[in-house]
C-alpha cells in the first residue's frame, strides 16, 4: 500500500492549516479574555507566560554584582548594533544616503555593503502569490 | 466617520459571508501602529496631490496632529502611487484627479445610498473614455490582489452611478511588499463587464447580507472581523475540515 503524501495531498493539508491556524490563533486570543475573566473552558485554564527576572534597581544591582566579585568589565556588555537596528537610528538621525526614486534596488548604494554577510538560511516553502 | 454598511474596504469579506455586516455593525476598528502609518501615509498622499508638492518636502514633519512623523517608507511610497498619476494626468491633460473622493454605489447594487458608499483614496475621471480607482496600500502585512479587487470595483460602480465610462480600471500601489511591483494595474473592464460582474458577484448577495441572522461563512477573510474567533461558523468549518483531514 503506497503511504507516502502526494503533493496535492500536501498542498490540501497545508491549505487547510492556513485557515485553521489562523482561526486557532483568533480563538486562543477569545479564550484567553474569557479565561482571565472567570468563564470556565472545559479542560483549560487561566494562565501566565513565565516571568523572566528584571533587576528593580540596576544601581543598587551592580554594586551588588560588584561586592559578590564581577569586576565592571564582566557586570556589563558592550555589543555592537545588528545592521538593521544601526540602519533603523542612521534612518532616525536622517544619516541615511537617500535612494532615487524609481532606481532599481541594486543601483542604490548600500553603505553597509562592504561589511554586510548574511546569517544563513533555512529551507522554508511560502503560498505562491496570485498577485 | 460613519461606515457604511456594505461598505468596499469590508466587501471582500461580506461578498462571502453576509453575516459579517451584522457582527461587525456599529463596531470600531482597532488602532494600532500599522494603521497609523497607513493613515499617515495616505495623509501625505493627499497633501501631495492637493497641493503638487513632492513628499521628500514634508520628510520629518507631522502632517496633522496625531499622525506619525513622514518617514523614508512612506516618502518612497507616496512617490509610486504620485508617479503614477502625474504620468496619467501628463499623458491624459483633460483627466480630473479627485482625491479622498466619496462615492455612493447603493442603488447600482440594490440598496439604500446610506448603506453602500465609501471613500476612494484617489479616482482619475477621464471621461468619456475611461475612469481609474487607485487604492494605496501602505501596509506589508496582507499582500492585496488588484485582480476582480472588490473593493475598487465598487467604487469604480460608485462612479457609474453618475455617469457611464467606455472603460474602467483599478490599481493598487503597495509599495513596501518585497518580491512585487509597487503599482500593480488590473486589466481595463468594459462597462458591460462591470455591469456583469455586479448582477452576478454583489447583487444577489446585498439582500441577504441586509437582512438579520445573515448566514455566515468562515474562512481567510475573517481577518479583522469583529467576530473573528468568537464565531460559530469557524467552529463548524473547523470541525468539518478536521473530519475531512484527519480522519483516521
Amino acid at each position: 500500500m503506497k503511504k507516502d503524501l502526494t503533493p496535492a495531498q500536501i498542498a490540501k493539508i497545508l491549505d487547510t492549516l492556513e485557515v485553521l491556524n489562523k482561526i486557532g490563533d483568533a480563538v486562543k486570543s477569545k479564550a484567553i479574555e474569557l479565561a482571565h475573566n472567570g468563564v470556565t473552558i472545559p479542560g483549560w485554564e487561566a494562565s501566565f507566560t513565565a516571568a523572566k527576572r528584571i533587576w528593580t534597581d540596576e544601581d543598587k544591582a551592580t554594586e551588588l554584582l560588584d561586592e559578590l566579585g564581577l569586576s565592571k568589565r564582566e557586570r556589563y556588555s558592550i555589543e555592537l548594533l545588528s545592521p538593521s537596528q544601526a540602519e533603523k537610528l542612521l534612518r532616525s538621525k536622517k544619516l541615511w544616503p537617500k535612494k532615487a526614486r524609481g532606481s532599481a534596488e541594486e543601483d542604490f548604494a548600500n553603505p553597509f555593503k562592504p561589511v554586510l554577510g548574511y546569517t544563513e538560511t533555512k529551507q522554508s516553502i511560502r503560498k505562491v502569490s496570485d498577485t | 466617520m460613519k461606515h457604511a454598511k456594505l461598505s468596499p474596504s469590508s466587501s471582500h469579506r461580506w461578498l462571502v459571508c453576509p453575516g459579517s455586516v451584522e457582527a461587525n455593525a456599529n463596531k470600531g476598528h482597532g488602532s494600532n501602529v500599522h494603521a497609523l502609518q497607513g493613515t499617515s501615509a495616505h495623509a501625505l498622499l493627499e497633501v501631495c496631490l492637493r497641493t503638487g508638492a513632492d513628499p521628500e518636502d514634508f520628510f520629518g514633519k507631522v502632517l496633522e496632529k496625531g499622525l506619525m512623523e513622514v518617514d523614508d517608507d512612506m516618502v518612497q511610497g507616496v512617490g509610486y502611487a504620485l508617479d503614477y498619476i502625474r504620468a496619467y494626468v501628463e499623458n491624459n491633460p483633460k483627466a480630473n484627479v479627485l482625491i479622498e473622493h466619496q462615492v455612493v454605489y447603493g442603488p447600482q447594487i440594490g440598496c439604500k445610498e446610506d448603506d453602500a458608499f465609501g471613500t476612494s483614496d484617489v479616482i482619475i475621471d477621464n471621461h468619456p473614455k475611461e475612469v481609474v480607482a487607485l487604492d494605496y496600500k501602505h501596509g506589508i502585512g496582507h499582500a492585496v490582489s488588484v485582480k476582480e479587487n472588490s473593493q475598487i470595483r465598487l467604487y469604480l460602480v460608485g462612479m457609474r452611478q453618475v455617469r457611464r465610462y467606455q472603460r474602467y480600471r483599478a490599481v493598487v500601489v503597495q509599495p513596501r511588499l518585497p518580491r512585487r511591483k509597487p503599482v500593480q494595474e488590473a486589466p481595463a473592464i468594459t462597462d458591460a463587464q462591470l455591469v456583469t460582474w455586479v448582477d452576478k458577484v454583489v447583487r444577489p448577495v446585498v439582500p441577504i447580507a441586509l437582512a438579520k441572522d445573515a448566514p455566515r461563512t468562515a474562512g481567510t477573510h475573517c481577518r479583522y472581523c469583529a467576530a473573528d474567533g468568537n464565531c460559530q461558523a469557524q467552529y463548524e468549518l473547523v470541525m468539518e475540515k478536521a473530519r475531512e483531514e484527519f480522519k483516521p
